[in-house]
């Protein structure tokens, strides 16, 4: 089958690789119709996750048809079609049963690298390097699905591909966001970052009630899908001041949640991001958390952070004085989709959270590539690549 | 810049490597009881000679294992560890001590899941000189680590 392979730093190439076969008697395989490029596979790109091979499949956003199930499998039929969350988890150990499922003792099958960056190993993740269970990813014409009956959610008829894609992870991980960031009715609530999950974590933030949600970047397009499609106050931070703004909206308080949707890959302006550019560069720390340091810094005392953005090991000058003085809760987590998925497929069929706009550019995964050189430079107003086998 | 940028991916990955092998071998105390905990009722968790799960079984007689309720609604603790009467020593020691590591983890998984998941392995993942000690670390994805 075809798929596009991560080649190196910066390198990706479109080639054959043999179909996957059932492994595990929970297994689906899934023929992929839409799959998605993700802000995180960025940093893959890059080379700040350092935990890649050469011929290793990326992606990790997708959907897709059941084309074979396991003997194993109780809710997935050939032919279903299905929304895959991105992270691979048991359903059955007690994170899972829990609700965090991306903490899943059972999802990934490399623990030692997860255990040895950071004490414990988190769950597997399609298509996210050896770290995450080194699983093949989603950019293919078919994927092995293991523990389906969790992690595949049957879509509704009335949700389109284009709509259904982004349940698999931009979605799920801008929910958690909003409700394990603890946003109640009243809440002023700021997001960093308008990509894609930056706009599903504003959308949440309204849908679960907040009063006001104002949404920061710089970048023009993405600023108009913020409000056009998602119905959130803008920020552009090339303009103006974030934290007056931010004063000014919140009566002097500070937000009540900060929601941080960048990653270790933040742009800023001024001598901070300058500073943090150099670190990472000289690999004198490995991730920049400009937007993290910011979402600290302005939110008001008692409230609550919470880090969506993927970061994969140590950051300097961080304002812990912040956290402390302010009294703060801050917390991160990757996506425990499974646990969100149902509700946002609701939410779909129900038109009340679309996500068709994010698809800027939709191509073949021949121009898996191409695509990635868009999203990466942010040309031609590209928000979200979309490949279709 | 590509080329720094390679540079620093390949120090990170060397620092990972380095750092997992340190693990593993600072990790290799032959009577250092390895513990995880299963999401079971102590009930299910079954180490008699005649009924332990197959990973466990396939340790032999030179590793004992201890079964006690964990605190809360965590389950049960299940810990193995080579036994320190066993006999063995020096490099045989350590490698039954890591395939406790496997063993544990994947008897969590079986009396969890009901199986063993299993690593997608396509063929398609090429060895190069930076993922050297990517690889050298993933050798060891199971019976290496903190645990």
């Amino acid at each position: 089958m075809k798929a596009l392979m991560w080649e190196g730093v910066n390198k990706l190439a479109v080639g054959e690789v043999p179909d996957p076969r059932i492994l595990n008697d929970q297994d689906v395989i899934v023929r992929v119709l839409r799959t998605v490029t993700c802000g995180s596979d960025l940093h893959l790109l890059s080379g700040y996750m350092p935990t890649m091979q050469a011929g290793d499949v990326i992606g990790h956003e997708f959907l897709g048809e059941v084309v074979e199930v396991g003997p194993g499998v109780r809710t997935h039929h050939v032919g279903d079609r299905v929304v895959v969350c991105s992270f691979v988890s048991c359903g059955r150990c007690w994170y899972c049963a829990h609700g965090l499922y991306a903490a899943c003792d059972n999802g990934n099958t490399n623990p030692v690298i997860g255990e040895t960056l950071w004490g414990f190993a988190p769950g597997g993740c399609f298509g996210y390097s050896h770290a995450m269970g080194g699983n093949a990813g989603s950019h293919a014409e078919y994927v092995r699905v293991p523990f389906a009956d969790v992690g595949a959610f049957r879509v509704p008829d009335g949700v389109s591909d284009e709509r259904a894609v982004f349940a698999s992870d931009a979605a799920p991980t801008g929910w958690m966001g909003a409700e394990d960031g603890g946003v109640s009715p009243g809440d002023v609530v700021a997001v960093w970052g308008a990509g894609g999950v930056g706009q599903m974590a504003a959308r949440a933030a309204m849908l679960l009630g907040a009063e006001r949600v104002l949404v920061i970047d710089r970048l023009p397009e993405r600023l108009e899908q913020v409000t056009r499609h998602i119905g959130a106050d803008v920020l552009d931070y090339s303009r103006v001041d974030v934290g007056e703004a931010l004063l000014e909206a919140t009566g002097g308080r500070g937000p009540d949640v900060c929601i941080e949707a960048v990653g270790m890959e933040a742009h800023s302006t001024g001598p901070a991001y300058a500073y943090d550019k150099a670190k990472q560069w000289l690999r004198l720390q490995s991730d920049r958390p400009t937007a993290v340091r910011e979402a600290v810094y302005h939110a008001r005392k008692g409230g609550t952070v919470f880090v969506l953005g993927v970061f994969a090991g140590v950051v300097d000058t961080f304002p812990l004085g912040a956290i402390v003085n302010k009294g703060l809760t801050v917390k991160g987590s990757q996506m425990h989709g499974q646990r969100f998925i149902p509700r946002l497929l609701e939410l779909m069929e129900r038109g009340e959270l679309v996500t068709e706009h994010l698809a800027t550019h939709v191509m073949s995964l021949d121009d898996g590539p191409k695509g990635y050189e868009l999203f990466k430079k942010k040309q031609d107003g590209c928000v979200r690549s979309v490949f279709v086998p | 810049m590509t080329r720094r940028t390679t540079l620093g991916a390949v120090a990170g990955v060397l620092a990972l490597g380095a750092l997992a092998a340190a693990r593993s071998r600072s990790g290799a105390v032959p009577d250092r009881w390895h513990v995880v905990t299963i999401h079971r009722d102590p009930a299910d968790v079954d180490v008699t000679a005649a009924g332990r799960p197959r990973p466990l079984a396939e340790l032999g007689e030179a590793v004992e294992l201890r079964v006690s309720v964990a605190p809360g609604d965590r389950g049960t603790e299940l810990a193995a560890r080579v036994r320190p009467d066993s006999g063995l020593s020096g490099s045989d020691a350590r490698d039954l001590d890591e395939h406790v590591r496997r063993a544990l983890r994947d008897t969590r998984c079986l009396l969890e899941t009901g199986e063993v998941l299993r690593p997608d392995d396509l063929g398609t993942s090429r060895a190069t000189l930076t993922n050297f000690p990517l690889r050298l670390a993933l050798r060891k994805a199971k019976t290496g680590g903190r645990l």
